[in-house]
């Protein structure tokens, strides 16, 4: 951030009491600076006599009289394309990164993070593309009960022992991309359950719809209500649409109302003319 | 006897209260650690001569998958539904207690450290006890006990006793 | 006069028919950090993961660690703090308005506080250890059955072995670069990138998150700063019931597990 020292930062951060080993600690590399410490960080530098760059200061060159200053704004003597030497000189401030409080030079810094982000080492277990639907899942089942040589038949009976469990369950969790909480892992005995699991939760969108704040959230479909006299309102399939995409199509079929509106009411006005 | 065939039934089902423990020595001398103990848990814990016992006691160690039965495992054993299950107290006793409520008026048994279908549970007992009308039971779901109006507590543990 | 007793019939036939042993162990996954990536399985016992919810006892859990962290800083001035003098404002009689004594006095709008509190102020109640063990181990199961619980850590006998990119505990560190070996490249410091891609990758933007750990993970705490507003770290010792019950998910270290297990566990196998 601008040309603040570090030791600006790390007083700043101890004043702060930033490093601490109490509850809720969050020690942080660059707490947050306002106003006050840029200019005293200023003040650091034109003392140490480093030269502030790319910015010239406001100066005012001759003290005068308050009189004498009316006297030549009443004469106007204005003096725009003088150099510092002139009486009125005020330099402006230049709009340039720079001399902006509070905000960092974004442009490199963005790009050297997004970089390092991308290289940085990250052991990638999951399968990147997630399985759709039943019979891709079978296909994983397949392999994956081959692997642990047993066949097709074993769907339905219970994983041996718990060492052979943990490498199907870590292997299916893999491969098709979805992780599966610990509670469901134990309960679940056999490959049957499991696929039951994926059909349930991941492939019926449940997992998708879930949200934090409701846990017991109870979403209805039209399907499953035929009689006649039931009418659902803003459910599922309406709620995945963005509110955003909502209010436009709203506001559409409102201006080709009013459109229509007008158009009618030019129209009665004309015959009630001619008439 | 009868405090043999307690203390045996306690080790079958896997109670052993803390006062069973020897220790060979005391945290002053640590040199010769030694703990005689009977707890598969502890002895799971590998002894190094420059640990304390309160370090010994402190680690807590997993059971490794190989040695853990399927049966023990949640989601295989079907517990729950329409089974069930009662644990004695620390010091090994049946959890049937007694209360005088209401000032003495009132007196109850009330049958704690209920695991399991709780209904099915109070559906036995009442077969087991035809002598205590139906209407005097009630159970406390929240807290799982079952309440019976009147002083029961010895036909109760007469029944318990044979179970668990 | 001979007592008729009621003889019982055997032991065997009193028997309960019902009767079956409850499960001893679930299952939790041993992971790595930050991939998350399963390594083994652990058998946690069923006391401290699968004990059904109680929400009267997290209730009172809660509302006494809440007392417990007031901190009594009320302290109204009194008639004697206000500071008025101890003039008679109005003649006592002959007015028509009722008597008046100072302006201290807590009747009027402007005067002291009656019976005021002092600072400090201690608001501190207790609760049964057990209760508190009890609550603890509620606040771990329910997490543990929404999928909210992630235990961290590294075994002997880990099934699968941990990825060069992972470590067991959670923490920040420096890791080699791949082309180390190579030519002579420099190290590069992933540690500012790796906590946001560990969020990204694990898809928990915007998620309150809980970190136990059992040490000081310098590495962690640095290098959170930009998530502190979601991200919560807290030692073993310092571990609340309403940490658990306000983060949406939890990542413990396996010595953190065993810690919790040795202080709030209650073992019918073992006492």
């Amino acid at each position: 951030m601008l040309s603040i020292n570090k030791s600006v930062l790390l007083e700043k951060s101890i004043r702060n009491g930033n490093i601490s080993l109490t509850r809720n600690f969050h020690v942080i590399n660059s707490p947050s600076l306002d106003i006050m410490d840029w200019f005293k960080s200023r003040n650091k530098m034109k003392g140490e006599g480093k030269d502030t760059e790319g910015e010239e200061s406001v100066k005012i060159v001759n003290k005068r009289a308050t009189k004498d200053l009316i006297q030549d704004i009443e004469t106007r003597k204005d003096n725009k394309d003088d150099t510092d030497d002139t009486s009125l000189a005020t330099h402006k401030l230049k709009l340039i990164p720079e001399n902006f409080i509070g905000r960092r030079n974004n442009r490199k810094v963005g790009s050297q993070n997004k970089r390092l982000y991308k290289d940085a080492p990250f052991n990638y277990w999951l399968n990147k593309t997630k399985v759709q639907n039943e019979t891709e899942l079978e296909k994983i089942m397949e392999s994956l009960l081959n692997e642990v040589n047993a066949d097709k038949e074993l769907m339905d009976e219970p994983l041996p022992d718990l060492v052979t469990k943990f490498k199907f369950v870590k292997e299916l969790q893999a491969k098709t991309g979805y992780m599966i909480p610990d509670y469901q892992i134990t309960i679940m005995n056999t490959p049957a359950a499991f696929k039951q699991y994926y059909i349930d939760n991941i492939f019926s969108g449940k997992l998708q719809r879930f949200k934090e704040s409701e846990p017991n959230a109870i979403h209805f479909e039209n399907k499953q209500f035929t009689a006649p006299n039931i009418y659902l309102v803003n459910t599922v399939d309406e709620r995945d649409i963005s509110g955003k995409m909502q209010k436009k199509k709203y506001n559409k079929i409102i201006d080709e109302v009013r459109k229509m509106e007008e158009i009618r009411t030019k129209k009665i006005i004309e015959e009630a003319r001619t008439n | 006897m009868l405090k043999a065939t307690l203390k045996n039934r306690l080790i079958s089902n896997g109670f052993i209260p803390a006062r069973w423990y020897t220790l060979a020595t005391t945290v002053s001398n640590p040199e010769n650690v030694s703990i005689q103990t009977q707890t598969p848990i502890l002895n799971n814990t590998p002894l190094n001569k420059d640990d304390t016992i309160e370090e010994v006691l402190r680690n807590y160690n997993f059971p490794k998958l190989n040695e853990i039965k399927s049966e023990d495992v949640l989601g295989n054993n079907r517990f729950g539904t329409k089974t069930y299950f009662i644990r004695r107290s620390t010091t090994g006793n049946l959890p049937v207690y007694t209360d005088y409520k209401g000032g003495g008026n009132k007196i109850i048994t009330e049958v704690r450290k209920i695991e399991g279908d709780i209904i099915q549970l109070r559906n036995d007992l009442q077969e087991k006890l035809p002598q205590i009308n139906k209407k005097n039971w009630s159970i406390v779901m929240q807290s799982k006990k079952i309440i019976i109006k009147g002083n029961f507590s010895r036909d109760i543990k007469k029944v318990l006793s044979a179970s668990f | 006069m001979v007592k008729l007793r009621r003889y019982q019939s055997t032991l065997s036939s009193l028997r309960l028919p019902n009767i079956a042993t409850p499960p001893k162990y679930t299952l939790a996954t041993l992971r790595a950090f930050p991939s998350l990536e399963p390594l083994s399985f652990i058998p946690v016992p069923t006391s401290i993961f699968a004990v059904p919810l109680r929400r009267d006892i997290l209730w009172k859990a809660v509302v006494y660690e809440n007392d417990n962290r007031r901190v009594g800083a009320s302290n109204p001035p009194g008639r004697g703090d206000v500071g008025y003098s101890r003039h008679k404002l109005l003649r006592q009689k002959g007015i028509g308005k009722a008597r008046v004594g100072d302006a201290n006095s807590p009747i009027r709008h402007n005067g002291g506080r009656a019976l005021a509190r002092n600072a400090p102020n201690d608001y501190s109640t207790e609760l049964p250890k057990k209760m508190y063990s009890l609550a603890m181990v509620t606040a771990l199961s329910h997490l543990y059955r929404k999928g909210a619980l992630f235990v961290i850590g590294e075994n002997d006998d880990v099934i699968s072995s941990i990825n060069k990119n992972d470590i067991g505990i959670l923490d920040i560190i420096k890791t080699r670069s791949q082309e180390r070996e190579e030519g002579e490249k420099e190290e590069q410091d992933y540690r500012s990138v790796m906590f946001k891609k560990f969020i990204r990758e694990n898809e928990l933007t915007k998620k309150r998150l809980l970190f136990v750990t059992s040490k000081p993970r310098i590495g962690l705490l640095n290098f959170t700063g930009h998530f502190k507003k979601d991200v919560d770290i807290v030692q073993q010792e310092g571990l609340e019931v309403n940490d658990l019950l306000k983060s949406q998910k939890v990542f413990l270290e396996l010595d953190v597990l065993k810690y919790l297990i040795k202080e709030h566990g209650r073992f019918p196998e073992e006492n």
